[in-house]
C-alpha cells in the first residue's frame, strides 16, 4: 500500500477528482467548498489533468454546464455548499431526471439565515428528494475513497444517477488529516472507461430534456425510483471490489462496537468520530454501547436498518439539521423504517451542531446517560430535542 | 393517436426521445381554420413562403414550390402574407 | 484519547499560525504519526485573533472537536497573552511556548498561570523574523523552537515541507530566509 499524505477534506475531494481526471468540471467557489474548486483549478493550470475547467458566474450555471457536458457524454463534476446548492436547485433536479451520472462534492454548510458559513446538513437534507445519491463521510480518507467509489456507482448502467459526496464544512473540509491515496493507475483501472456513451452524434441524433407531460412524466419518475432501488446492490459490489483491490472496507452502514451492544448512537459525518471516542470511554465503564453510521442517506438504507436496529434495546439518532415543524430527517426516516417491526428498539432524537456548533464529548456523554435512561425506563422514547442549546 | 404507450420498463430513460424528427408523425393539419391554396401559374418560385413557414409545410419539388403539406400546415397564413405576387389564397377550411 | 498530543496556537490573521500548524502536521506525518491541523474559523481578516489546533498521535485520530485542554500552547502573538487563562486551559504538566523578547522568568510572572505546573519557553520569534525576513511573520521561527523543545518533528523534515509547500508561492529568496529563521530559533531557544 501507499503512504499517508496530509490533506484537508476539501483537498481530498480535489485529489480524488484529479486522479479520476474528469472531462469537464464547472464550479463556482463558495465557502467552505472554495478550496475544492481552488485546488482543482490549480491541477488544471499545472496541466496535471486533461479537464476542461469551465469558470462560470454562478452555481446555477455550474450545474447547467455540468449537465450539458454530461449529456454530451463527458465525465462531468462540480462542487458546492449551502447557498450554492440552493442556487443550483432547479438544475440539480434536471441532472437526476436526465439520468446523468454527475459527481458533486458537497461541503455541508448551514443554509442561511442568519448567514453562517459553518458545517451542518441543512443544505444536503434540503436536496434529499432531488433524486441524487447522497454519501456522507466521517473523515478525509472516507471522502477520498467515497469519491472514487461514487463514480462507479453513479455510472453503473442499472443506476445512471448523479451522486453527492458530502463532508462537514470546516470540521473536515479545512482540517488536515492523514489520507492514503491510491496511485493514478489504480484509480484509472478501478473506474475504467466511461460506458455512458456520447449521446448526440450527427448520425444518431435524438432529443434530450423534452417537455414531458401527463402522458409520460409519471413513467420517467418511476424509472428514477427503480434505479435508486438498485443502488445498494451496486454499492455492495463496488465496496467489495474496493476492499479486495485496496484493502479498505466500507459498508452501507458502518457498525462500531455493536457486537454485544444494547444501546447505540447513530448519526452522519464527522460527529461520529466523537461518538466513537465516547463509546470507547463508556465501554470502559461497562456500558454496552456502540455506534452506527449510515454512509448513505439517499437511497435511505431501510432494509439494512430493519435488519440491524432490532438487535438493540434503545437507539439515539443525531441529526445535524432541523425540519421545522416536523421531525428531523434522519430521526424521522429511521422511525419510519422501523414501523411495525417486532422488537423495534426505543428511539430518541437529538438535533445537534447547527451552524457548526461544536458537538463536544461532554454533550455526547450526556446523550449516553440519557440513552441508558431510555433503555432502562423508556424515558424520552419517541421524542427529540436540541442538544446543548442555551435556554 | 390510438397506439398503446410504452410503460416505464420499456421507455428510454431520462425522457430521451431516441427517434429524431418524430414530430412528422403528429398531424397538425387538422388544426386549420383557413387553408392556403396556391396558384402555381402566378408563383415566381422566390421561395419566401418556404423560408417563412413555421411548420416546414411548403412542399418543394425539383427546387420549385409545389403547394403545401396539408398533413402538417396549421393554416397560419404566413405564406400568403409574405407572397410578393399574391399567389396564395387563404380559404375557409371545409370540415 | 490518552496518547493524542494536542496543541493550540494563539495567533492573529496574517502571522502564519495556520501555515505553521499545517507544516507541523506535514512534518509529523513523515515521522509516521497520525495528525490533524485545523483552524477555528471566525470571520477571517488580517489582525483578528484566531486559534489553530494540532493533534499528533501514534494511532488513528477520530476526534473532530475543538481542543479545550491542550498539552501544548503556542502563543504566536504576545498581545493575546492577557486573554489566555493558562491555568484553566493547559493540561497539567503541559508546555507553553511564547513569542516574546522577555526572558522565561519575566514572561512567566506576567501570564495567568496560577499554580499550574507548566514548562514555559520563550523565543523572540518576531525579533528573528524581523531581522531575517524584514517583517513580522514569526510562524517558521516558532516551528524551529517547537522542534527543539518537543523533538516531535525533525528540523530537516520541516525544511523539506517548507520547500514543497511554499516555493511556488514565495520563491527561493523568501524560502531561504524562512529556513534561516527556523534554524536561528532552533539554536536560540533554551531547553
Amino acid at each position: 500500500m501507499g503512504k499517508y499524505i496530509a490533506l484537508t477534506g476539501a483537498e481530498s475531494a480535489a485529489f480524488a477528482m484529479k486522479q479520476i481526471n474528469p472531462d469537464v468540471v464547472a464550479a463556482y467557489p463558495i465557502t467552505p467548498q472554495t478550496p475544492v474548486a481552488m485546488k482543482f483549478s490549480e491541477y488544471v493550470a499545472n496541466g496535471e489533468v486533461n479537464t476542461e475547467y469551465v469558470t462560470v458566474e454562478s452555481e446555477h450555471s455550474a450545474m447547467s454546464a455540468t449537465v450539458g457536458a454530461a449529456a454530451a457524454g463527458a465525465r462531468a463534476m462540480t462542487a458546492t455548499a449551502s447557498n450554492g446548492l440552493a442556487l443550483m436547485w432547479e438544475i440539480v433536479y434536471i441532472a437526476s431526471s436526465m439520468r446523468l451520472p454527475i459527481l458533486m462534492a458537497v461541503v455541508n454548510r448551514a443554509l442561511s439565515g442568519p448567514i453562517n458559513i459553518h458545517g451542518d446538513h441543512s443544505d444536503a437534507m434540503g436536496a434529499r428528494d432531488s433524486g441524487w445519491i447522497q454519501i456522507f463521510n466521517e473523515n478525509n480518507q472516507e471522502v477520498y475513497d467515497s469519491f472514487i467509489m461514487a463514480l462507479r456507482i453513479a455510472e453503473h448502467p442499472d443506476v445512471l444517477t448523479p451522486a453527492m459526496v458530502c463532508q462537514d464544512g470546516f470540521i473536515t473540509s479545512h482540517s488536515v488529516e492523514n489520507v492514503m491515496p491510491l496511485t493514478n493507475e489504480q484509480v484509472q483501472k478501478f473506474i475504467g472507461k466511461k460506458k455512458f456513451k456520447g449521446l448526440i452524434t450527427a448520425d444518431k441524433p435524438f432529443t434530450m430534456g423534452p417537455l414531458d407531460l401527463q402522458d409520460y412524466y409519471f413513467e420517467h419518475k418511476k424509472q428514477q425510483h427503480e434505479a435508486m432501488k438498485k443502488v445498494f446492490a451496486v454499492v455492495e459490489e463496488v465496496q467489495n471490489e474496493y476492499a479486495k483491490e485496496f484493502g479498505r472496507k466500507y459498508s452501507v452502514i458502518e457498525e462500531y462496537r455493536t457486537e454485544d451492544a444494547d444501546t447505540i448512537i447513530m448519526g452522519l459525518n464527522s460527529v461520529m468520530g466523537n461518538v466513537k471516542t465516547v463509546v470507547d470511554s463508556a465501554r470502559e465503564k461497562g456500558i454496552k454501547i456502540g455506534a452506527v453510521k449510515p454512509r448513505f442517506f439517499r437511497p435511505f438504507p431501510v432494509d439494512y436498518l430493519r435488519d440491524l436496529l432490532p438487535k438493540f434495546k434503545a437507539v439515539v439518532v443525531l441529526d445535524r439539521s432541523d425540519s421545522f415543524g416536523a421531525m428531523p430527517p434522519l430521526y424521522s426516516e429511521t422511525l419510519a423504517a422501523l414501523y411495525g417491526i417486532e422488537n423495534a428498539p426505543m428511539i430518541k432524537g437529538y438535533i445537534h451542531g447547527l451552524g457548526g456548533r461544536d458537538t463536544n464529548l461532554a454533550m455526547i456523554e450526556t446523550v449516553v446517560d440519557n440513552l441508558q435512561k431510555l433503555k432502562d425506563t423508556g424515558e424520552g422514547n419517541l421524542t427529540f430535542e436540541y442538544l446543548g442549546v442555551r435556554e | 393517436m390510438t397506439e398503446t404507450k410504452k410503460g416505464w420498463k420499456d421507455l428510454p430513460i431520462g425522457g430521451n426521445i431516441l427517434e429524431a424528427g418524430n414530430s412528422q408523425h403528429y398531424f397538425t393539419g387538422t388544426w386549420r381554420t383557413y387553408k392556403p391554396i396556391t396558384d402555381l401559374d402566378k408563383c415566381i418560385n422566390c421561395l419566401q413562403c418556404w423560408m417563412f413557414c413555421p411548420d416546414n409545410s411548403i412542399v418543394i419539388k425539383d427546387g420549385k414550390m409545389d403547394g403545401q403539406d396539408y398533413d402538417h400546415c396549421k393554416g397560419c397564413g404566413v405564406c400568403a402574407a409574405i407572397c410578393p405576387v399574391k399567389a396564395i389564397d387563404m380559404i375557409k377550411e371545409e370540415k | 484519547m490518552g496518547n493524542v498530543f494536542e496543541i493550540t496556537w494563539y495567533g492573529r490573521g496574517g502571522l502564519g499560525a495556520k501555515t505553521g500548524a499545517i507544516l507541523l502536521a506535514d512534518a509529523a506525518i513523515t515521522a509516521d504519526k497520525f495528525v490533524q491541523a485545523f483552524p477555528e474559523y471566525g470571520p477571517e481578516r488580517m489582525g483578528a485573533p484566531l486559534k489553530v489546533y494540532n493533534r499528533i498521535s501514534d494511532v488513528e485520530i477520530r476526534l473532530h472537536t475543538a481542543i479545550t485542554h491542550p498539552d501544548f500552547i503556542i502563543v504566536i502573538d504576545p498581545s493575546l497573552l492577557q486573554n489566555i487563562d493558562f491555568n484553566e486551559e493547559l493540561k497539567d504538566n503541559g508546555t507553553i511556548l511564547i513569542n516574546t523578547d522577555n526572558s522565561v522568568e519575566e514572561i512567566r510572572s506576567k501570564i495567568k498561570l496560577g499554580n499550574k505546573n507548566a514548562k514555559v519557553y520563550a523565543i523572540d520569534a518576531t525579533g528573528i523574523s524581523v531581522k531575517v525576513l524584514g517583517k513580522n511573520i514569526p510562524n517558521i521561527a516558532i516551528l524551529g523552537a517547537f522542534s527543539k523543545i518537543t523533538g516531535l518533528i525533525e528540523l530537516e523534515e520541516v525544511k523539506k515541507h517548507i520547500h514543497e509547500k511554499l516555493m511556488t508561492k514565495y520563491g527561493k529568496d523568501i524560502i531561504n530566509k524562512n529556513i534561516e529563521a527556523l534554524e536561528a530559533a532552533y539554536k536560540e531557544v533554551e531547553k
